[in-house]
């Protein structure tokens, strides 16, 4: 009989994957929304089936529209989420999606601190706007903010805009200063799958490293060969 | 259980390959020494960093550094615990040649007493170096971890001796013990309970012949109960028991 059992944590360790999804009523648009519903659905069962990993895949889904931003998903092991499709209305209020993501990476009673370097998705389609639906520079301070706390600056960052009026600009101050750089994924509606299987690699392969707060090279071309879903 | 030519002091250690080097067929990256000599007595364990390619002799060259650096460091006298400090990372760096320092990078955690009876403890990077006294408490070299596990720093890494954490006291009381561990032991202990784990190693494995307790706590560690572990692991103790005559 084990003597040491007791005093050894019983779960896994963690790798948090938070993504911040665009609900703003633009999403409704040419099936950009029930896309992306899918495709986060798709990477949450992919994740739940993996076996021999070194961590523990959880998933938070923070939706930003309306007139706010709101956990839609709370942070659970993939395996353990009945994913529900996100609906989507109203503004684009990406300052207050940056707040929640800080709060919540840096909570360490969610997220401990045993846990893997978290990976951090953002997907949008349009200008960020304040709460009454203007466009607005309020999500600065916010993402300054994350980039700059002591926990949530250490996430892996990835950014997806979906169509022509995604604001290249946000997407781009979201990813900066990441080592290797890594570039935004501009797509149509039709490839919105496409990231997110890539997102899919990237975290699975960390989640199997010897070292999982490294990034593996991966070549976004040649996705269909990694993955068979 | 290996006792020094102190009076008291007794170590032991024990590392074991994780599963996930099991199964890529790579050796165990982490190392332990226990020592003893004119200098005093010392253990020490390291962890060569997963990503690196010398990452095993960097672990190996860490002990060796120490045990190095400890002769001449002890004689010397009166020399800081900087010194030693610098005698680690020079000895180092020349054990891991022809290799780059920084493909060999490792972790660095020892604890000695020197025959004056001072207690030096240090540690650069991840892992748990901590004390229980005697009366029970805990004093945990590096505190609360700011950012998550796999954030660490090394031997082949740290340019200056401001990444180590160091304490010095003028002695290793009775009944204390010093737990030295790498990280994949560490970042799974149980917050408040790794005063009874050390308890636990010092009662029961310091008590079993070398080798029952070798191979119980190799047992208990390829059984290690956290879901899955995967990561090489290796802890080492020190301890000061009262003397027998004073016991009975």
């Amino acid at each position: 009989m084990s003597k040491l059992k007791d005093f050894s944590i019983a779960t896994a360790r963690m790798m948090p994957v938070i993504i911040l999804a665009d609900v703003s009523g633009s999403m409704t648009t040419h099936g950009k929304l029930s896309s992306l519903n899918r495709a986060i659905a798709e990477m949450i069962t992919f994740f739940a089936d993996e076996q021999d990993v070194r961590a523990e895949i959880y998933v938070a889904v923070i939706t930003f529209g309306g007139y706010g931003a709101n956990l839609h998903q709370s942070l659970q092991p993939a395996s353990q989420i009945q994913w529900v499709d996100m609906k989507a209305t109203g503004t684009t209020p990406l300052g207050a999606a940056f707040e929640l993501a800080t709060l919540l990476l840096e909570d360490k009673t969610l997220i401990p601190s045993r846990s893997y370097h978290p990976n951090l998705v953002l997907v949008s389609d349009g200008q960020p706007t304040d709460e009454k639906g203007q466009v607005s520079d309020n999500w600065k301070e916010p993402l300054q903010h994350l980039l700059n706390s002591e926990r949530a600056s250490k996430a892996l960052r990835f950014a997806m805009g979906i169509g022509p009026d995604a604001d290249e600009e946000t997407l781009k101050a979201f990813l900066i200063g990441q080592h290797p750089e890594i570039p935004v994924f501009r797509t149509d509606e039709t490839k919105i799958q496409k990231f997110f299987r890539w997102v899919t690699v990237t975290v699975s392969s960390r989640s199997r490293s010897v070292s999982p707060n490294s990034v593996p090279p991966i070549d976004l071309d040649n996705l269909e060969e990694l993955l068979d879903f | 259980m290996l006792t020094s030519s102190q009076p008291g002091l007794a170590w032991f250690g024990a590392s074991v390959r994780g599963r996930s080097h099991v199964r890529q067929n790579r050796p165990n990256e982490d190392a332990w020494m226990g020592m003893s000599g004119a200098f005093g007595t010392a253990i020490v364990v390291s962890d060569g960093m997963g990503s690196k390619p010398n990452a095993r002799i960097g672990a190996q060259m860490a002990c060796r550094a120490v045990r190095d650096s400890l002769k001449p460091w002890a004689k010397s006298g009166e020399a800081p615990s900087l010194t030693l400090l610098r005698l680690v990372h020079l000895f180092w760096g020349l054990r891991v040649l022809p290799n780059k320092e920084e493909d060999s990078a490792a972790t660095c955690l020892f604890a000695t007493v020197l025959s004056s009876g001072e207690l030096t403890i240090a540690q650069l990077g991840d892992g748990i170096a901590a004390i229980r006294n005697a009366d029970g408490s805990l004093e945990i070299l590096q505190g609360e971890r700011l950012g998550f596990t796999n954030q660490t720093t090394g031997l082949g890494i740290a340019k200056t001796t401001k990444d180590w954490t160091v304490i010095t006291k003028p002695a290793l009381s009775f009944d204390a013990a010093v737990l030295l561990a790498t990280d994949g032991i560490a970042d799974d202990l149980v917050g408040d309970r790794i005063g009874d784990f050390i308890h636990t190693l010092v009662t029961d494995f310091g008590s079993m012949a070398p080798l029952d307790r070798r191979k119980a706590l190799h047992q208990e560690l390829r059984h290690w109960a956290t879901p899955n572990h995967l990561d090489d692991k290796t802890l080492a103790v020190l301890w000061r028991k009262q003397p027998e005559d004073e016991i009975k």
